[in-house]
């Protein structure tokens, strides 16, 4: 099986392209310079890269966050602040984070409300892990919490099951 | 090279004609051509040859030898597989390959240009009146005047009922079918079935294995109750040699019954999405399937153990969704340009074997330019199981066209999904079909597919007409590599 590394969908062995996404599976010469999560999985998903996406998505200027959510094809743009509170809306509390998972399957994929911050200072993208349930994965490894961890454009998240892209300008 | 006498074209006959079937073959040309029954000076050199035509083939040692040396002599066409890898791995889960048949006709010296038997069936329900039923006639006058005097033409029709508008015969008058067809008005319902019925009908008034006989079907309405027994007509028509082409036009009539319409013959279909293309579509049409080479190409993909096919795709000329569950794949016709290609995507399970045999496929049609019907051509697919670490990219060609059908297959996806009321699965699927158009270069189809997702995420109705548009708009794409 090989996973594909923008939506998680499986796919057999072979396969060229994701049926779910669209995206390729395939792996070609370029591709090998510019994947980014080779290294640090261990999984399968080292075998794909996922440069094609960050092609698609060349860094948005300098102090802006692109967010994109594996699976959905949804993107989020974060502007005009240095720290953001990555969640989940609770219905029965008033909390709401500044970044809301909750209409992509938060809940069901294991985001706490409060999951995680960005922070992006001067030197950088850091994510720091808010003692979350279900944990903080940075290009498919898990994170030490209340850990601030720099992290790099085109760095993979995931939020308990929930996964996402993000890019910025190295620097701000 | 010097190049045998094809005995089955003297006896007409398949190549794979019985003892039998070659006797009485011999028996029928005798008669046409023994010198005491028929004067002409050609006729005793002919008659020679099907004396000996029936001699070799009628011995079955000869016969093979026969065989033998006309395999290599005279293929008249060939499958060319190309793998999307050069290799399979040694593992017990199931894998993919893809597989994309490049079918080509052999250029022959003897060319014959096929006649032409066609059959215009038009739509004449009340919303075709005005502006639609205008540029069909119009499109129709064209096309009778791009006709042969030689060709077979016919003209019907339909509403709640069907009417020949000009019988099956040959076009010498073409300014008295353009009157009828100038006098068609619009008036009643839309029963495919009663148009279609008529149609083939006067199809068969001059049909003939050696010709192309075609209907086109034009509609811009759905057709109720009668599918069934629509479909059951294709699949006669397709016995027959028929092939059935059909084009929608507007976002009323049903593309998914067209689309297993036409299929079920090896045919196409067509959107017309405004009405003024209508001229170039049917015009374009009606001269591609003019210049066919080979037609009613029948697939047979016999899989060896373990091994599934998933998905056959018409890649080339029109591309197009083959089913694959009603073996042989009607894979249509071979154009002008003499190719045709066809991608199978098959889910192999490797055996203990070197070497790992796929499938044998077997194609079978009419090679009209040289006149023979029932040709078949084999060959095997077969893959080593080798190092999958010195696996070579794919070949560009599966990639292309695995990535533009792609692009089908995601917005086939959304369809699916919406039907379903699955509407946030349905607008995501849309979201990222228009970010892979965007990426393609599509700005107009990424656009609309745009707006269709954001449409069916305000109203949960799906938009019909967008519908239409990106389904054929995707499969355009992919006939464009
Ligand atoms: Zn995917």
């Amino acid at each position: 099986m090989i996973i594909c590394p923008n939506c998680k969908h499986e796919e057999y062995d072979g396969t060229l392209f994701c049926s779910e996404c669209g995206v390729r599976l395939w792996q070609d010469k370029q591709g090998d310079d510019t994947a980014n999560i080779g290294h640090d999985a261990p999984n399968q998903t080292d075998r794909i890269s996922t440069a094609n996406i960050e092609h698609e998505y060349p860094a948005p200027p300098s102090g802006q966050i692109f967010i994109r959510i594996h699976g959905v094809g949804t993107s989020m743009v974060l502007t005009g602040k240095a720290e953001y509170i990555l969640g989940r809306k609770d219905p029965r509390t008033s909390s709401i984070p500044d970044v809301d998972f909750g209409s992509f399957g938060g809940q069901q994929m294991g985001v706490s409300r409060q999951h995680a911050r960005l922070k992006y200072g001067p030197d950088g993208v850091s994510i720091v892990d808010l003692s979350s349930t279900n944990g903080t994965l940075v290009n498919g490894k898990i994170i030490a919490p209340n850990e601030p961890r720099h992290i790099r454009n085109g760095d993979d998240i995931r939020l308990g099951k929930l996964a996402f892209s993000v890019y910025f300008a190295e620097k701000k | 090279m010097q190049s045998l006498p094809d005995y089955y074209a003297c006896l007409n006959v398949p190549r794979s004609a019985s003892t039998d079937e070659i006797r009485q073959a011999f028996r029928k040309m005798a008669r046409r051509f023994h010198p005491d029954a028929n004067a002409d000076p050609h006729a005793a050199e002919e008659f020679k040859l099907i004396a000996a035509a029936h001699e070799t083939l009628t011995d079955s040692a000869h016969r093979a030898e026969y065989d033998a040396r006309l395999s290599v002599f005279d293929v008249p066409f060939s499958i060319e597989p190309v793998y999307s890898r050069n290799s399979l791995r040694a593992m017990p889960e199931p894998q993919v390959v893809y597989c994309l048949l490049n079918i080509k006709t052999i250029a022959q010296t003897r060319r014959i240009a096929p006649a032409l038997n066609l059959c215009l069936v038009i739509d004449r329900s009340t919303s075709m009146q005005g502006a639609r039923l205008d540029h069909t006639k119009s499109a129709a006058r064209q096309i009778i005047e791009g006709l042969d005097e030689n060709d077979f033409f016919s003209i019907v029709a339909f509403s709640d009922r069907a009417e020949v508008i000009f019988p099956s015969q040959s076009c010498d008058n073409k300014p008295l079918i353009i009157s009828k067809v100038n006098a068609i008005q619009a008036n009643g319902g839309t029963e495919i079935l009663e148009g279609l019925m008529a149609g083939l009908l006067q199809l068969q008034e001059n049909i003939n294995p050696k010709s192309i006989n075609h209907l086109t079907l034009l509609t811009d309405g759905r057709t109720y109750g009668d599918e069934e027994n629509c479909l059951l007509l294709g699949t006669l028509a397709e016995l027959d040699g028929i092939v059935i082409s059909g084009l929608g036009i507007g976002d009323e009539w049903n593309d998914v019954f067209l689309d297993q319409l036409t299929a079920t013959t090896g045919g196409e279909s067509l959107y017309v999405h405004t009405i003024e293309k209508v001229e170039d579509l049917m015009v374009k049409q009606v001269r591609g399937i003019g210049g066919t080479i080979a037609q009613r190409l029948r697939l047979q993909v016999t899989c060896d153990a373990d091994i599934k096919l998933r998905s056959a795709f018409r890649i080339y000329p029109e591309a197009y969704p083959i089913p694959v569950d009603d073996q042989p794949l009607r894979i249509g016709s071979i154009p002008r340009t003499g190719i045709s290609s066809i991608l199978l995507e098959f889910v192999v399970k490797t055996g203990s074997d070197p070497r790992q045999n796929i499938a044998r496929t077997s194609i079978t049609g009419d090679i009209l330019n040289i006149g023979r019907i029932d040709e078949k051509v084999t060959a095997d697919l077969t893959l080593p199981i080798g190092n999958s670490a010195k696996a070579e990219p794919p070949p560009l060609a599966i990639l292309q066209a695995m990535d533009k059908l792609t692009l089908y297959r995601l917005q086939e996806k959304a369809w699916a999904a919406a039907a379903e009321g699955k509407v946030r699965e349905a607008t995501q699927h849309l979201e990222m079909l228009a970010s892979r158009l965007l990426t393609t270069g599509e700005h107009d189809l990424a656009q609309m597919t745009v707006e269709a997702a954001s449409r069916l995420g305000s109203t949960n109705q799906i938009p019909s007409d967008a519908k239409k548009r990106i389904k054929y708009g995707t499969r355009a794409i992919i006939s464009k590599i």
